[in-house]
This record gives C-alpha cells, structure tokens and sequence, in this order.
C-alpha cells in the first residue's frame, strides 16, 4: 500500500452531491489523506487515472458514468485500485453488480456515519464489507445472506 | 374332168380341219393310250354351213367324258351346191374307197342325203356298222331302216309356228311359205304342205319355193297387209343359187313387207321373228350320247329313234320391229336378242347411282343432322356466351363503379385487366397498363419488393397484400394498399390473379401522425418517470440519506444524553431511513435505474423476481448471449414490453407460472414472453387491451422490430419480439452491466 509522507493511505472521493463529499470528507480526514474529489464518473475514471489513489469511496448514481461503469472501466484500464461504493441503492442486485466489478467494500449511505470508517480500513486490508439495513428488525433479506455468505463476509 | 378338179379343190379346207380335229384329240389322247374308235359323219350341208358346225358342237360335247380316242372323220356331200346326180355319184365312190380300209365304229349321217346313201351303201359297204342318222324332220315313213339304224329325229313344224304368228298378229289373212329348191328344201315344204292343210281354209296360203331368188325377194317386197312369211329351207333357189341360212335369211327379211317367221333354228339371228324350231346344237348333243351308249356295245336296235323337242325361240328385235307384245307370245317360249331394257344395261350404273345417291342422301341427312345439333350446340354456346357477356358487362359494371383499383392478371403474370378507377388514377391508357406496363407507374424504390412479393405469392398461388408507391396522373406518388388473391377456373385450374388497390396515403399519414404522437407520449411519459424517478432517488433520497446521516452525527455527538433522547434519536433515524428506502421504492416504480446502472439483463431479473414476490408466482426468467453494450432505447424498449406483457400475463391469463427468455444472435435480439393460461383472441384483445399492445408495439415499432402475438383460447399466449441489433462501439451512454 502506497502512503503518503504522513503515512496515511491516499483516498479518492467520487460523489456528486457536494453535502455527501463533505461528510465523508468530514468522516475519513483523521485516518486518511483525501487526495482528490470527483463529481461526476468521468472525472473519477481520470482523477484515479492521475492520481493513482489507495481507495475511491465511489457514489453509484453519477452524472455521465455511474459507479458501476466508473469503476468497470478502471479495471478495464489496468487499475488495481481499492473500490468502496458508498450509495443509497440497497437492493442486493446493485451489491452482486458492485462486486462483480471488483469492489471491496458497499457502504449504505443510511449507515454512512457508523460504518464507513470501519469499512475504508478493512478494504485497505483487503477485507470485504457490506452495510446493513437499518430495518434490523426485519428478517435479513435471503439474497443478501446468501452474497454475503458466497463473498465470506463478516458482519459489520 | 375341170368339175372334179374343182370338187377337189373345195375339199381341200376339208383335210386341214380334219387334221386339226385329230391334232385336238390326239394331243389329250396320246397321254392316256386310249382305244381308239372311229366316227364318220355326213353332213349334207356344207362345212360353212351353220347346222353342221351346232351338230358338231353338240356331238363333240357328249365326247367330253368318252374313254375312248376318238376319230373323227367328216364329210360333207353338199347336195345344195352339187345337185347333179353324177357328182354326188362320184363323192359316193369317193367316200367308200376312202373308208374302204378304215372302217368306222359308228357313222352319223346328218340330213336326207347321208341317210340316203347309207341306206343305199350299208349293207354292201359298211356291214355291221351301226349307223345314226339325224334328220330335220320325221323319218319319212316311205323310207325303212334296217336293225343296224337308229338316229335323232326333228320335226319341221309351221302349225305350231303359225299358231304362234297368230297370237302376235291375230288378224294374219295370207300365210306365204317361202323355201327352196334343194332336196332338203323339197323335203321340208313337203312336211309343211303336209301339216298346214289344215289351215288352208281359214287363211290364204301361198307357196314361194320355185322362184329365183331376185324374183322371190321381188314378191315379197310387196305383200298384202296382214301376211306373215313362213321361212322354210332355201339352200338352193330355182336357178341353182346356192345359199346358206345366214345368207337366205337375211336377204328374206330385208326384202319382205310383213313378219317372217323361221322353221329352221338356223333362220334366226337375221331379223326373223322366230318360231316353234328345232334346236341343232340339242340334236347334236343326243347324236353324241347315243354314239357313246353304240360305242360303249349297245345296239343300235336297242336305242330307240329319238325326237329332239322343239322350242319357241323368238328374236326380240324383230317382235319390237313388228309391235309385236312378248306377252302375246306362247308360254315357255325363248327371247333371244333381247336388248337389254334401260334397267337391264344400266342396272348397276343405276344400281351404283342410287346407292351413290342414297349415300349421298345419309351423308346429307348426317350433316344436316349434324348441322342441326351443331346450331342446338351453337344456341346453347350463344347462350352460354350470353350469358358469360351479360356476367361480364356486369362485372365491368361492378369494377368500373368499384371505389377501388381492380386488376386482373392471367396465368403468365401478364396483366390483362384494369378498370377504369385504375385507369383514372394513373391517367395512363389501358394499352400502356397491359402487361407489365404497370410497373412503370411503380415508385422505384418500392418496384422491387413489389416484385418480389407478387412473384412469390404467384408461385404458391397464395393471396398477398401489399404496399407501395402508385404514381397518380398528377405525378404523386400515392402510398396503396394492394391485395392480390388467386383466381381459379371452375374445373380448378389456376387462371391467374385478381387484386384491387385503394389509395392508403392518408391513411398511411395519418397513422404517422398516431404513430409519431404516441411515440411522443411514450417518450414524454419516459422522461417524466425518468425526471421525476431521479429527482426522487438523486436528490431527495440523498438528502434524506444525509439527513439519516446527520441524526448518526448528532447521536454521536451526544454521548451523555438520557436514554430517552437516544431512543428519540434512534426512532428518528429509523424513520428517515424508512422514508428514504420508500422513496427509493418509488422511485425504482416509476423507471428502474438498475436498467441503467446494470444493464438489461440484472434489470429484467430483477424485475422478474420482484414481480413474482409481489403476486407469489413464479417466474422462469433466463438469458443467453445478451450483448453488454445494447442501446438505451432498445433496452428500455425490451424491458418495458417484458414489464407490460408479464404484468399482463399475470393479471389475464391465471396461469401460476411464467417463462421469459431473452436471447441474442449476432444481429437481433428476442424476448419471449410465455404462459399456459387460459389465452385469448388475439384480436379481440387488441381493441379490450389495446393501450398496452399499441403501447408495446409502438416501443418496438420505435427500435425496428417486430412483435408477434400469438395466442388462442385456452392454448396459453406468447409474446416475441424481435430486435435488430446494430453493431455499435461502446460509448459513454451504453450501459455497462456485467
């Protein structure tokens, strides 16, 4: 893992709801070092191009190039790049395609304050995360047992 | 002296004909070395005398079948042209050195004078030879025959002559018998004299047999009316003139003024009438049989004299010359020389002609009958005909005044009709439209599949519809619908097609129009679900994601609050997250944004599992060989009919299980919507449900594909569509789902 001079590993934050990148920027500055944001997809395919960060917090619904096809094409491009997706999609069909593309971890936007910190280390380690729903009185969804049991998933 | 010469002489003919006669019967008769027996006949007349000649005809006749080789020896004493005594005395002497040593079998002694000789000579010179005489009349009862004699006998008979005459001419008065002077002249007028004293009384009898000959014919050049002349013997006449019948009897006829009739048969054929007369050629042929029965050892004293039976032999010519009527004439007499009638010469031209005629008659009564049947036929054909033009006046009638375009083709895809609606609206003559002369009105861009269509259905003789481009008189081209079906003649046959046109442009524009309006709505509706889904999701559902994380913020930042503010906090959050996941929901309703962000496969499974949890059926949703980079619109496009028809499906069919398929080749993609439900009318349903349907078939209408909808009353439903797919390099908009 590349760091920088302080040791932190380099984030990159792809979001294009400026409210979301600041919470987030809010939430990981003390552990991280933000090396750059993006608003839309495009801009984070050349800003992680560039910038060769550590880890992209990555939003689904962008302009232009939505996460999946952000982060798609990064892998297309040879980039070995951690990925956590940070969305307010939490139906499973969008975690299976997110994972499908090579992301580490998926972080609902609802758990965004308790679990994103948590999630963003354990991706740097190269562990798995994916959030869970806030209805936690209700049964587990069955298709979500069964991804997160197929990806060897601890639960948060 | 000279005389004898001139008697030699005369016989020389004699020798020849003798030698022929023996060359004749030696030729058949050396083969078989037969005995030979000797004949010896004398004749009184001479060679060329008619009776020796039917004598000899009728003795060589019973020859035919003797087994003997026959000689035949004949002499002639020729009394009429040698009446003097000495010559005759002298032929005698001849005659019995001659057979001296070539003593006969049997001698014939034909007439008076051969009899008289032998009578004379038997005895002395021809001992035991049986002798056969042969006489034109009865044996005179003067002369005696001894046991050695035996012959044929005739009879002169004028009675049985003139009674004949009388029936032809009834009203005779004069009876003039005109003869010779010759032996066997005397001899007959003597048998005549005998037997017409009987008649003396009742008619003029006259003798003519002592005049020279120009003086008879003189006399009877000129006899009264009402005469016949009895011809008897005229071998010689008063001053020596010998004649043969075939002479006397000719010169006789030509002379007279009145009928001759004959005693001899050898005065016929000349222009007598005929009589009751001996038959020479019968007294020749008896001659023979008894000379067989003398040959084969019979005596001669055991054959009895014969008669030889008269005949009626009448010469037609002559009845005609005198009006004599047949009819009169005695039964059983003979007509010779009968011209034939009319009938008798012509009987088979007439025979053949009436034939030809009556042939002639069938053929004709054939053809007119024919002909007769031929005009029943024909007025049937007229009929027929008449009918058929009045069928197609009609049918003119009906194509002319027909709102439409109609034309007909035959069995060689050559046009041959096109009514006059047609006509006016190319504003081109028919002679130009026959054919393939439509063609030109054709556009060019539709001519080909125009073509191609009409080809093809004519080859398999099936209906077809069509659309294409007509060029209007005034140069527009107008878009017709065109429906061509089969024609078939009433024995089956293929005759060609029949099809009519109506103009469709308006139409064809204004479902543009429909088509372009709601294609508009659909796409407006889209947008709007599009806008208001992200809207929703992008912007509100953030906000209350921030907001969900901001109550998390703020818990935190509370750590030494009472329970009851965290709880508070805790609902508060809990409430937020609710409201964001129902908006989220909402917001997925109205346009799925997984279509966009993972693409139509994970969209279309999606929305089949969430639609089979949400009426708890089942759902059989499968994928194979889906392109990543399909288009937006071609994506949404399947998708919605996937949402429509299974929705559908679900709600009408009450099937409990559902199959959907998608599947792609290189150039298309299929969907295809299954169940086995109760099914429906296909096109009844397009009008009850015809949003939906108008809805999905204007989606894939929009993309080029086509939509198949096939279904039938309790034989479940299935829905495909087809879409092209075009080869397209991934772009920033395609979607990107795995």
């Amino acid at each position: 893992m590349k760091v920088n001079e302080m040791g932190c590993p380099r984030i990159l934050l792809a979001d294009d709801l400026p409210e979301v990148r600041e919470r987030v920027t809010e939430l990981l500055r003390c552990d991280f070092d933000i090396v750059g944001t993006a608003q839309n997809g495009q801009q984070a395919v050349e800003a992680a191009s560039t910038l060769d960060p550590d880890l992209v917090v990555l939003d689904i619904s962008m302009p232009i190039l939505n996460g999946i096809q952000v982060a798609s094409r990064l892998r297309e491009l040879g980039c070995r790049t951690k990925i956590v997706f940070t969305t307010v999609h939490e139906d499973p069909d969008y975690v299976e395609a997110a994972f499908s593309v090579g992301a580490t971890a998926y972080v609902f936007k609802s758990r965004l304050a308790t679990d994103l910190v948590f999630a963003v280390h354990g991706a740097l380690q190269g562990h798995k995360f994916i959030s869970v729903r806030n209805r936690s009185t209700l049964r587990e969804d069955p298709q979500m047992a069964h991804l997160k049991s197929r990806l060897a998933l601890k639960r948060a | 002296m000279g005389k004898r010469t001139d008697v030699f002489t005369r016989l020389q003919p004699m020798h020849s004909f003798l030698l022929c006669f023996f060359l004749l019967f030696q030729s058949s008769a050396a083969l078989q070395t037969k005995q030979v027996r000797r004949v010896l006949i004398f004749y009184e007349a001479g060679a060329y005398k008619p009776l020796p000649n039917l004598v000899d005809e009728g003795i060589r006749a019973a020859f035919d079948n003797a087994p003997y080789r026959i000689e035949f020896y004949r002499e002639f004493m020729e009394t009429a042209q040698f009446p003097d005594p000495v010559d005759q005395k002298q032929f005698r002497h001849f005659y019995l050195r001659k057979y001296h040593n070539r003593r006969p079998d049997v001698i014939i002694a034909v007439g008076p004078a051969p009899l008289q000789f032998m009578l004379e000579a038997h005895q002395r010179y021809f001992r035991d030879v049986p002798v056969i005489f042969c006489l034109p009349n009865r044996l005179p009862g003067t002369l005696s025959v001894d046991s050695d004699f035996t012959g044929v006998e005739a009879d002169v008979a004028p009675a049985a002559t003139l009674e004949a005459a009388l029936r032809l001419q009834p009203d005779t008065k004069h009876v003039i018998v005109v003869g010779g002077t010759s032996p066997f002249d005397r001899q007959q007028e003597a048998a005549v004299r005998n037997q017409l004293k009987a008649y003396e009384n009742r008619f003029d009898i006259s003798y003519l047999t002592d005049l020279p000959m120009p003086a008879l014919l003189e006399r009877i050049k000129n006899l009264p009316s009402q005469s016949i002349i009895l011809l008897a013997g005229l071998g010689r006449d008063a001053e020596g003139r010998v004649f043969s019948t075939a002479e006397s009897g000719p010169m006789v006829v030509a002379a007279a003024n009145a009928p001759v009739f004959s005693l001899n048969d050898r005065h016929l054929n000349h222009g007598e009438v005929g009589g009751d007369v001996s038959d020479a050629v019968d007294q020749g042929k008896m001659i023979g049989a008894t000379t067989v029965r003398i040959l084969n050892g019979e005596k001669p004293r055991n054959i009895p004299t014969v008669k030889t039976a008269n005949a009626y032999i009448f010469d037609w010519r002559a009845l005609k010359r005198w009006g004599f009527k047949e009819k009169n004439l005695p039964p059983g007499s003979i007509v010779i020389n009968r011209e034939p009638t009319v009938w008798e010469t012509y009987k088979w031209y007439v025979t053949i002609g009436i034939s030809l005629i009556l042939l002639q008659a069938v053929l004709i009564a054939g053809l007119m009958w024919h002909r007769a049947k031929r005009r029943g036929a024909e007025g049937e054909l007229r009929a027929a005909l008449e009918v058929a033009r009045e069928s197609e006046a009609r049918f003119r009638l009906v194509a002319n005044t027909a709102p439409v375009m109609i034309w007909m083709s035959g069995p060689d895809k050559l046009f041959s009709y096109f009514n006059q609606p047609w006509l006016d609206f190319t504003g081109r003559p028919l002679v130009s439209e026959l054919g393939n002369g439509w063609e030109e009105g054709v556009h060019p861009d539709d001519l080909q599949l125009c073509l191609n269509t009409f080809d093809q259905s004519f080859q398999r003789r099936e209906p077809f519809k069509m659309q294409y481009r007509l060029r209007r008189h005034d140069g527009e081209y107008r878009w017709v619908l065109d429906m061509g079906v089969p024609r078939f003649s009433a024995e089956g046959c293929f005759a060609g097609y029949i099809g009519s046109c109506i103009d469709m442009t308006e139409r064809k524009e204004a479902e543009e129009a429909l088509s372009s309006v709601s294609r508009r709505l659909i796409d407006a509706q889209e947008q709007e679900r599009t806008r208001i889904a992200r809207e929703l999701h992008d912007d509100i559902n953030q906000r209350i994601a921030m907001l969900g994380i901001e109550l998390d913020v703020l818990q935190q930042s509370l750590p030494n609050q009472g329970p009851e503010l965290q709880n508070r906090l805790d609902e508060l959050r809990q409430q937020t997250a609710e409201i964001g996941t129902d908006v989220q929901g909402i917001s997925h309703r109205l346009h799925s944004s997984k279509l966009e962000y993972l693409g139509l496969v994970a969209a279309c499974k999606s929305f089949c599992r969430e639609v089979a949890e949400w009426h708890r059926v089942d759902v059989n949703f499968t994928a194979e060989n889906i392109p990543p980079n399909l288009t937006q619109e071609i994506s949404l496009c399947l998708f919605r009919v996937l949402q429509e028809s299974l929705n559908n499906a679900i709600k009408h069919s009450g099937a409990q299980s559902f199959e959907a398929q998608l599947g792609g080749t290189s150039n298309e993609i299929q969907l295809t919507v299954r169940d086995h439900g109760i099914g429906f009318d296909a096109a009844a349903v397009m009008v009850s449900r015809g949003l939906g349907f108008i809805s999905m078939r204007e989606r894939v209408s929009v993309v080029n594909g086509t939509i198949l909808i096939a279904s039938k009353p309790m034989g479940g439903t299935e829905i495909t569509i087809r879409v092209p797919v075009v080869a397209r390099a991934a772009s920033k908009t395609t979607v990107g789902a795995a």
